[in-house]
Formats: C-alpha cells, sequence, structure tokens
C-alpha cells in the first residue's frame, strides 16, 4: 500500500482538548481556592503526572499495531491479568467503605478503570474470532462469561456504577458483534432485574433513587450532593459565572473536583460550556465510529467502536448523573474528573483508538 | 454491522439530546430559581452599623461619644462547634468577670446566630480571642461611652444595646445622632467564612450634639446638689442653671442620679429628670408673679404699706391662713422680702383670679417649656373658671394650689431676669451634620412683664437676699442677688384626700448679679428631714455656692463693693473652680481620688501632665523621661495646700 498511514487529526485535536479541559477543571475544583474546603494540595500536580504517563501510553499505543492485541496471547495475558488485579484488589485497604485501589507506594490504581477497556478488547477478539451466526452460543458463553466475571468482580469492590459500566460495554459490544435481538434484549431484562435487586437489597442505594426522584425533599441528606450540582448548574446560567469562580466548589458540593465535576463546569462556564463538552464527545463519536468503519478488519473495527461507545456512554452517564436525570451512580467523568487511573487508561485506550484511525 | 452502529451511534446521539435539554431546561429556563437558591445559601447581608455622633458641651467638651468594640457571637451549626455545655464552660473560663446567665437558653435548636458576650471590653475581647473557642465568632459593634461618668446624667440618657437611643438628648435626638446603616453583600462559603464581598453601602454617620450646657458648670451644680441632699437627709433635689439673656440650659441636675454608661443597674427613681419630669406646688418662690401681677396692673407701689393682720387672714367658711411670723404693718416690699403670705394674699385677692391666671400662663406654667428634652410634664394650672373665690386665689398668690417643675419656675424667673422676655429654654446649641451646621437660636416664648415692671419686681427680690430678707444665705460675695426662696406644701400622692402632708419641696431661685444677669440658678430639696425645712435655710447656701463658683469660673468681675460676711468665710480658690472644670478621670486626665484635692497623676504622658496641671492652673517641674511614676504633693492633698507647683517623676515605659 503506497497510502501513507496517519492517524486522525481531529481526533487526536479532541482527546488533548478534552484532556486540556480536564486539567484545568481539577485545577479551578481543587485549587487553591478550593484548597481550604478539602481539596488536598497538589491534586493538579497528581493529575497533571497521569496526564503526563497517559500520553506516554497513547503514544506508544498508537505506533503499536492494534493487531497486537488480537493475539491470543495478549488477549488472555491483558484479561488474565485484570481478573488477578481484581482479585488482589479485594485484600486492598477499604477506602470510603470499598476497595477500589490498589497501593504501590505513593501510587493508586483503580483495576476496575482498566477492566472495561480489557473486556472491549476480549469481546471484540472473541466476536472476530467466531464466524456470523454460526457459534453463537460460543460466543454467548464467552462474552457473557467475562462480562459476567469482571463485572461480578467490580459489583464485590463494591462498586455498582462501573460493574453497570462494565455490563452496558458488554452487552454494547455483543450488540455490534450482530448477536440476536432476542439474546439482548433478554440480557438486558435480566441485567435490569439483578440490579434492581442489588438496589433494593442496599438502603443506601434505595436513598439515592428516592433523592433522585424527588431531589428536593432530602437535601441535606443523600440528596444533599445532587442538589447541590443542580444549583451549580441552574445557577451557572448560559453564560456562567466564569473561569474560577464556581462558590459551589466551596464547601457546598462535596469532592467537586471527583464525579461532579461537571457542575462545577457548568457553574463557570453555563450552557455554552456544557453544550461544548457534549460537542466534543459528539466530535469523538463521530470520528471514533468513522475510523471504526474504516478499519481494515472486523476486529479493529470493533475496537474502534467500543472504546468510543464505551467512553461516550461512560460520559453520557456521569453528565446525567449531575444534571438529574438519572440515579448518583458514582462513576468519573472520562478525561474530565480528577482521578489518575480514569485518565491514564482512559488516554492509553485513546491511543489505540487512534491507531485505529490510521487506516481510514 | 453498520446498522446497528448506526442505531447505537442514534441511540447516544439522543441521550445527549436529552442531556442538552435538561441543561436549557436549568440553566436557562429555570436559571432565575436556582440562581436565587444559589444567593440564599451563598450571600449573607450584613448591616453596617453607622457611628453614632457624639455629645460634646459647650466648651467642645466630650460627653458621649461611640467607639467600635468586639461583640462574640456563636455558631452552633458549624462542625467544630463542641456543644453547648462544653462551649459554654470555656467561654466562662475566659470572661470570669461577666454574668453569663442565660447563656445557655440562647442556645435554641436551630439557630445559627447567639449572642455570646456583646460590646466587649478590649481586655475580655483579647482574652477570648486567645482562648480560641471553637464556633466562636467576632463581630465589630459600636458602644456608647460616658466620658464624664454620671456628669449630666439626666440631660444625656442613654443607648441600649441595640444603640437606641432610650432617655434623654440619646432618646430625643435619636433620629439625628444614630445615623443610617449600611449594608454588605457577603459571598461565603459552605462554613459561612467570607470570600468575597461584591457590593456594600457605606454607612452614614449620626450627627453630632453641641450642648449649651457647660461641663464645669453642671459638675459644680451636681457638687453641690448632692452634697445638700445628702446633708438634708432629702429624698432627691433638682437644680437648674439658664442663661436668663438666651435661655440656655446652663446645667441640669437631678438627683439621685446615675451612670449611664450602666443604666441597667440604676432604679427608676434615680433615671428620672427631675427637673423637668416632678411638678410640686412651688410655695413662695410664686410670689414673685403675684408681685409682677400687682405692680404691672398699678395696684401696688414697693413701699405702699399693707396691713398683715397680725399673722393670720380668716378666708370664707372659717379658712385661716397663718404666717410664720405674725406681722402689722409692712410695706410691700418687706412683704415679698420676708414672704409675708398674709400680706401676698391679700395683694392677690386685689388682683383677683382672672388677672393672677393670665399672668401665670403669660410665665408659662400650666404648659411646657418646649425644652428639647422628653417627658417634660406641664404642671398643673386650674382653669380660672374653676377658682373658688377667695380661697383658690389667695392659695395661689402665695404658690400653693398649683403645679410646676422646677425648669418652669426658673425659666419664669429668667424672664423677669432678663427684662420681660420669656425664653424657651434649649439645651441643644448646635447640631452638626455631615453636610451642614444647624445652630439653635434663642426662641422667644411670650412677654410676661414690661421691662419697667422687671426692675421694680428685681428691686423686691433683692430684699430677700439682703438683711432682714428670708434667704439671706443666698448671698453671693461680690455681688447683689435677686432671688426668692419657696417652702411648698406637697400633697401625699398616696392619701390626696389627707391634705397636706409635712413633705416639703425647700427651693431658692434667683439670678445673679441681679442688675447684669448672667445666672439664673433654681435650687429645689425634695423633703428635707435634717432640721429646719424652709427654702431659705435648706436651699439658699446651695444656691450661693453654686454661683460662687460658677461666677469665678465665668471670670464675672465682682460687681458690688459692699462687703458681705457669709457664714463660712470661703473664698473660692482658683484651683477649686479649675478642678471643678476637670471632672474627669477620662482617657489622658488625672484621676479625681476619692477624698477630692490634687488628683492622681501617674501613668499620664509628660505632654498630658502639663496640659493638665495647666488646668488646674499649677506650674510643674518634670523630672526625667516617659510617663508619670510618683508626684509630690501627693494625690488627695487639698489645692489650698498645694503650692504653686507640682513635682513629677517621669520613669519610661509605664503607660497606664
Amino acid at each position: 500500500m503506497a497510502k501513507k498511514l496517519a492517524f486522525d487529526k481531529v481526533l487526536f485535536a479532541v482527546v488533548m482538548g478534552l484532556t486540556a479541559l480536564g486539567l484545568g477543571m481539577v485545577y479551578t475544583a481543587s485549587g487553591p481556592a478550593a484548597e481550604a474546603h478539602g481539596a488536598s494540595h497538589g491534586m493538579l500536580l497528581r493529575q497533571g503526572l497521569a496526564a503526563a504517563l497517559g500520553f506516554g501510553a497513547m503514544f506508544v499505543m498508537m505506533h503499536v499495531d492494534y493487531r497486537v492485541l488480537r493475539r491470543r496471547p495478549v488477549v488472555y495475558s491483558l484479561l488474565g491479568g485484570t481478573v488477578v488485579l481484581l482479585l488482589v484488589v479485594l485484600f486492598s485497604p477499604t477506602v470510603n467503605e470499598a476497595r477500589r485501589w490498589l497501593f504501590v507506594g505513593p501510587f493508586s490504581f483503580q483495576p476496575s478503570e482498566l477492566a472495561k477497556f480489557v473486556l472491549i478488547g476480549y469481546l471484540a477478539y472473541q466476536i472476530d474470532a467466531k464466524s456470523e451466526r454460526a457459534a453463537e452460543n460460543q460466543l454467548v458463553a464467552a462474552g457473557l462469561g467475562a462480562t459476567l466475571l469482571l463485572a461480578g468482580l467490580v459489583q464485590l469492590e463494591p462498586d455498582l456504577g462501573t460493574a453497570i459500566l462494565i455490563g452496558g460495554a458488554g452487552l454494547m459490544m455483543l450488540f455490534l458483534g450482530g448477536l440476536r435481538w432476542r439474546w439482548i434484549v433478554g440480557c438486558a431484562l435480566v441485567a435490569v432485574l439483578v440490579v434492581s435487586m442489588l438496589v433494593v437489597a442496599a438502603p443506601w442505594r434505595m436513598e439515592r433513587i428516592e433523592a433522585f426522584l424527588d431531589p428536593s425533599t432530602d437535601i441535606v441528606d443523600t440528596g444533599y450532593q445532587p442538589w447541590q450540582s443542580l444549583i451549580a448548574i441552574g445557577s451557572g446560567g448560559v453564560t456562567g459565572r466564569g473561569v474560577g469562580a464556581s462558590v459551589q466548589r466551596l464547601s457546598y458540593l462535596p469532592l467537586p473536583y471527583s464525579d461532579f465535576i461537571f457542575a462545577i463546569l457548568a457553574e463557570e462556564l453555563g450552557l455554552l460550556g456544557g453544550v461544548a463538552l457534549l460537542a466534543l464527545l459528539g466530535v469523538l463519536l463521530w470520528r471514533g465510529v468513522r475510523a471504526g468503519l474504516a478499519a481494515p478488519d472486523r476486529f479493529g473495527s470493533l475496537l474502534a467502536f467500543g472504546i468510543t461507545g464505551v467512553i461516550v456512554l461512560q460520559s453520557l452517564l456521569n453528565i446525567s448523573v449531575a444534571v438529574c436525570l438519572l440515579p448518583t451512580t458514582g462513576i468519573p467523568l472520562p478525561f474530565l474528573s480528577y482521578g489518575g487511573s480514569s485518565l491514564l487508561v482512559t488516554l492509553t485506550a485513546s491511543g489505540v483508538l487512534l491507531n485505529v484511525s490510521q487506516h481510514g | 454491522m453498520s446498522a446497528r452502529v448506526v442505531l447505537l451511534v442514534g441511540a447516544l446521539a439522543l441521550w445527549a439530546a436529552a442531556v442538552a435539554g435538561r441543561l436549557v431546561q436549568l440553566q436557562v429556563v429555570e436559571h432565575g430559581r436556582f440562581g436565587a437558591l444559589a444567593a440564599r445559601q451563598q450571600q449573607r447581608l450584613e448591616e453596617l452599623a453607622p457611628p453614632r455622633g457624639a455629645i460634646f458641651d459647650a466648651k467642645g467638651r466630650r460627653l458621649a461619644a461611640s467607639m467600635e468594640v468586639q461583640s462574640a457571637f456563636a455558631d452552633p451549626t458549624l462542625p467544630e462547634f463542641p456543644g453547648v455545655a462544653p462551649f459554654v464552660r470555656q467561654v466562662e473560663k475566659a470572661l470570669p468577670a461577666r454574668d453569663l446567665s442565660g447563656l445557655r437558653e440562647r442556645f435554641e435548636p436551630g439557630r445559627r446566630f447567639v449572642w455570646v458576650a456583646r460590646q466587649l471590653e478590649p481586655a475580655e475581647a483579647e482574652r477570648l480571642e486567645e482562648a480560641r473557642i471553637p464556633g466562636l465568632r467576632f463581630d465589630t459593634e459600636s458602644r456608647r461611652f460616658y466620658p464624664m461618668g454620671s456628669l449630666a446624667s439626666h440631660v444625656l440618657g442613654f443607648v441600649g444595646i441595640d444603640h437606641v437611643g432610650l432617655e434623654g438628648l440619646e432618646y430625643l435626638y435619636d433620629e439625628e445622632i444614630r445615623g443610617t446603616p449600611g449594608w454588605r453583600r457577603v459571598v461565603h462559603d459552605g462554613e459561612g467564612r467570607p470570600v468575597e464581598r461584591p457590593g456594600a453601602v457605606a454607612p452614614r454617620p449620626g450627627a453630632d450634639l453641641h450642648l449649651e450646657i457647660d461641663a464645669a458648670i453642671q459638675y459644680v451644680v451636681e457638687r453641690v446638689l448632692r452634697r445638700t441632699v445628702r446633708e438634708h437627709r432629702a429624698e432627691g433635689g433638682s437644680a437648674v442653671v439658664l442663661d436668663p439673656r438666651t435661655g440656655g440650659v446652663l446645667a441640669l441636675a437631678s438627683m439621685p442620679d446615675f451612670d449611664p454608661g450602666s443604666f441597667a443597674t440604676a432604679g427608676p427613681d434615680q433615671r428620672r429628670n427631675r427637673a423637668v419630669v416632678d411638678h410640686y406646688e412651688p410655695g413662695s418662690t410664686l410670689k414673685m408673679v403675684t408681685a409682677t401681677a400687682a405692680i404691672e396692673a398699678g395696684l401696688v407701689e414697693p413701699d405702699d404699706r399693707i396691713d398683715c393682720l397680725n399673722g393670720a387672714i380668716t378666708l370664707e367658711r372659717g379658712i385661716r391662713i397663718r404666717d410664720h411670723h405674725p406681722y402689722g404693718l409692712l410695706s410691700f416690699r418687706d412683704v415679698i422680702a420676708k414672704s409675708s403670705n398674709v400680706g401676698t394674699i391679700r395683694v392677690g385677692l386685689h388682683v383677683g383670679a382672672t388677672r393672677l391666671h393670665e399672668r401665670l400662663q403669660a410665665f408659662g406654667f400650666g404648659r411646657r417649656t418646649g425644652v428639647d428634652l422628653p417627658s417634660e410634664t406641664a404642671g398643673l394650672l386650674p382653669p380660672a373658671e374653676s377658682w373658688r373665690e377667695p380661697w383658690t386665689t389667695a392659695y395661689i398668690s402665695f404658690g400653693q394650689g398649683l403645679s410646676a417643675t422646677s425648669l418652669q419656675i426658673a425659666n419664669a424667673f429668667a424672664a423677669v431676669a432678663g427684662g420681660g422676655t420669656l425664653y424657651r429654654p434649649r439645651v441643644v446649641s448646635r447640631i452638626v451634620r455631615r453636610d451642614g451646621v444647624e445652630e439653635r437660636r434663642p426662641e422667644v416664648a411670650g412677654r410676661p412683664l414690661e421691662p419697667d415692671t422687671a426692675r421694680v419686681v428685681t428691686s423686691l427680690l433683692e430684699g430677700v437676699v439682703e438683711p432682714g430678707g428670708t434667704a439671706t444665705r443666698a448671698a453671693v460675695p461680690g455681688h447683689r442677688v435677686a432671688g426668692k426662696s419657696g417652702s411648698g406644701q406637697q400633697v401625699d400622692l398616696a392619701d390626696v384626700g389627707a391634705g397636706y402632708s409635712d413633705r416639703i419641696m425647700a427651693s431658692f431661685v434667683g439670678w445673679v448679679p441681679s442688675r447684669d444677669p448672667r445666672l439664673v440658678i433654681l435650687v429645689a430639696i425634695d423633703h428635707p428631714r435634717n432640721g429646719p425645712d424652709e427654702g431659705g435655710y435648706v436651699a439658699a447656701p446651695a444656691f450661693r455656692e453654686m454661683a460662687t463658683e460658677i461666677l469665678a469660673y465665668l471670670g464675672v468681675p465682682a460687681s458690688d463693693d459692699r462687703l458681705w460676711d457669709p457664714d463660712d468665710g470661703a473664698e473660692p480658690t482658683l484651683h477649686r473652680v479649675a478642678a471643678a472644670a476637670l471632672p474627669l478621670g477620662s482617657e489622658g486626665t488625672p484621676r479625681p481620688v476619692e477624698a477630692g484635692g490634687l488628683p492622681e497623676f501617674s501613668g499620664l504622658s509628660a505632654r498630658q501632665a502639663v496640659l493638665a496641671s495647666a488646668r488646674l492652673g499649677l506650674q510643674v517641674r518634670l523630672h526625667g523621661r516617659g510617663f508619670v511614676g510618683r508626684q509630690s504633693p501627693p494625690a488627695g492633698t487639698p489645692f489650698e495646700q498645694v503650692g504653686p507647683a507640682l513635682d513629677l517623676w517621669l520613669q519610661e515605659g509605664v503607660a497606664r
């Protein structure tokens, strides 16, 4: 092929833009003004370090042919390694009543962040390996098995939000892989049933649902965070309060740099900022799907669709929680929320996506 | 696969569109509501208290002033708040001298703001701040100070804890001197700490009041009145000093008094401004009005002879009125000088109810003088139609059967002293506002008598103080005095039916110098219980002492060469008068000592000491540098024994 291989510049720009926006938002939400209000010193520094590492990993993945990921040993060692990490994390110290972090020296890592992209790679491999309809039963067994295994392990931490996201990612891959509708619908119904049981079984989750259904009735307790998020977003108006002018980050909205960072963005940058973020995600979706459609093979397509889909899906889930369209789930906003694991893994996956885009 | 990709993309796009719609709803449609909710939790309006205007005496001495002080409050909703009981314990430990009873009860559930201790002394505020009690916050408030203590307390009044004047000038001129509060908008974080102050309206300071009252004169009057009340075991007393040329109130005092800085501990008896609130039957002082009416009507001349019927007159229905001493024929001059009731009644009956009533009204009786002090009473002047001839007229002609306040009586005498012009008495001479100065001009309230009549009445009243008169004890060395004593019998208000009780209001009212009046002074002693209770015995010496010292203070040269032989023979010394000008214990002045005499200089700076010595009429020799440590002669030495110079030894670094 004489064609010169070049990754998608627009996609690259969107990834860089989202990361830069994320660093800015972490700074304003945790910076000097917020330090007196529970934000620990040097959050921006840690996030910047994670971004630097992430960019490194992204550039590596951009230059490693994605087809390496289709090799059986690579697929299984990634899956196996992830499972081991998810098992090890169950014996890690408890933080906020959950065991989600592996601690290595001064660093910590969330294996569940890795799990969703590993699952996408694994399912892309499985779907690519089985022919269209013939081996559906095998596909269902392998695909659902891996999805349930990873989601189940994450739920043991416990981390229902990420477990749901992993389940959704798996179902999305199987759907794209051509699994028949009845399977898809059946799996979705079972998933809804399981999640409902988990919610009913845990009182705090039930409270979150009740607080979601009417946020103004419980604004001091469980509903406090979503209610303060609404106040932040609503008071931002069309143009926002201005960069660095959020008041809600000052001991009103708890952990403003974390899962509810979108509320601070919407307070400071207003409707324009919020819609701009949605537009960036839209461009990401468009260019990611475009890369998938142009990929030279089925594995590459599925990889591109999966990575793009899970980033957009997670973003929409997170923002929907911030605007109170969904109950509180506790998943971060990709690229924006404070958290090194999320940023590192998302940038690495973006590297894979950009590598696929070279073939467009 | 591409169909399913389109489906997936479509679903995600729809979802994003739903989120965007939600954002429009929250940030455009409901922006107002959420903006208000945000403002409600993020902002508060803080009132900025305006500085209350000061009150100055006629010489610019500060009588009342406001200072910014710290007040402490608690926010029990703060996370660091340790709970009511431990909190109160810590506050009590830091403020052992303060009464904190009731603090515990103020912590009602749900309150975010509880006053802990308001208007702290600087030392208290420092201790509280050092104690670092969690949940305790401070706010700046203004506090009223009265640098001269209880001086002129009834005139000044006082200010409540919420900066509202409650009595006296503080009450009457509250709107002028209170100022207008300002506001400050504060954006605060979730724990109430201020983040920014986006807007403020500065408070407008209140106006300053300048008074006709002279603190030095007021001090003399209060000192003499206090001692007179005590010596005669009287229930109380009042004194008024007026400038007959302008109606200015130079001093106005009531006893017992109080410290307006701690008014809450004073009882109603102490707080009452007797000089304008209490009205009583004046007694013989009002014979002045009868004499004025008779002379102006041409009914009598000073040298006309009047038969005083050997001391008793019988009116209708067998009512007999007696004199203290039986007199036969007396000149009208002597009727007044010796205060014969019988002689006055005979003249009064000749004047008649109508003319006497008219004259009393002209002198301002039966209505308020209009002085700028609150709660003034009008006294009782029965309408002429209700007078029963002849005996109501008889009683009223010697000052019984009607009531008046000390200020009314003093003001009526001021009209005679001033040659016939009745002024509206005036306490405030000047209101200094931020946008200009309002001068209060003398205000004429009437002309109750002709100047010629005033001259004749003056000569009659001079006789009262001269040998043979009832009030020789009012005589002032070096000046002629015109005046009248009174011993008004009072009806016990608890038992009106019983008629007059043994309660006497012993008074003297007069002016000096009699032909060039500078001062009208009234002294009224309520119910003296120690020895004789006549005004000429009880009140006249107080008049004399006040007049002597005030004239010296004002530098009025002697106007009469005739030698007097005053009972105590004490010539006022310049030192005593100068000390009167310093009735202070305030910052930068020597502290007075209990026994009187030379005050305590220690702790003053060299400059303050020199200034204070100069005001005391003393030269000073300074030794060393810094602040005064030792002095010679020591504090408490009577001024008479203090030589021309005072020695002060300074040492460095011991300011008080």
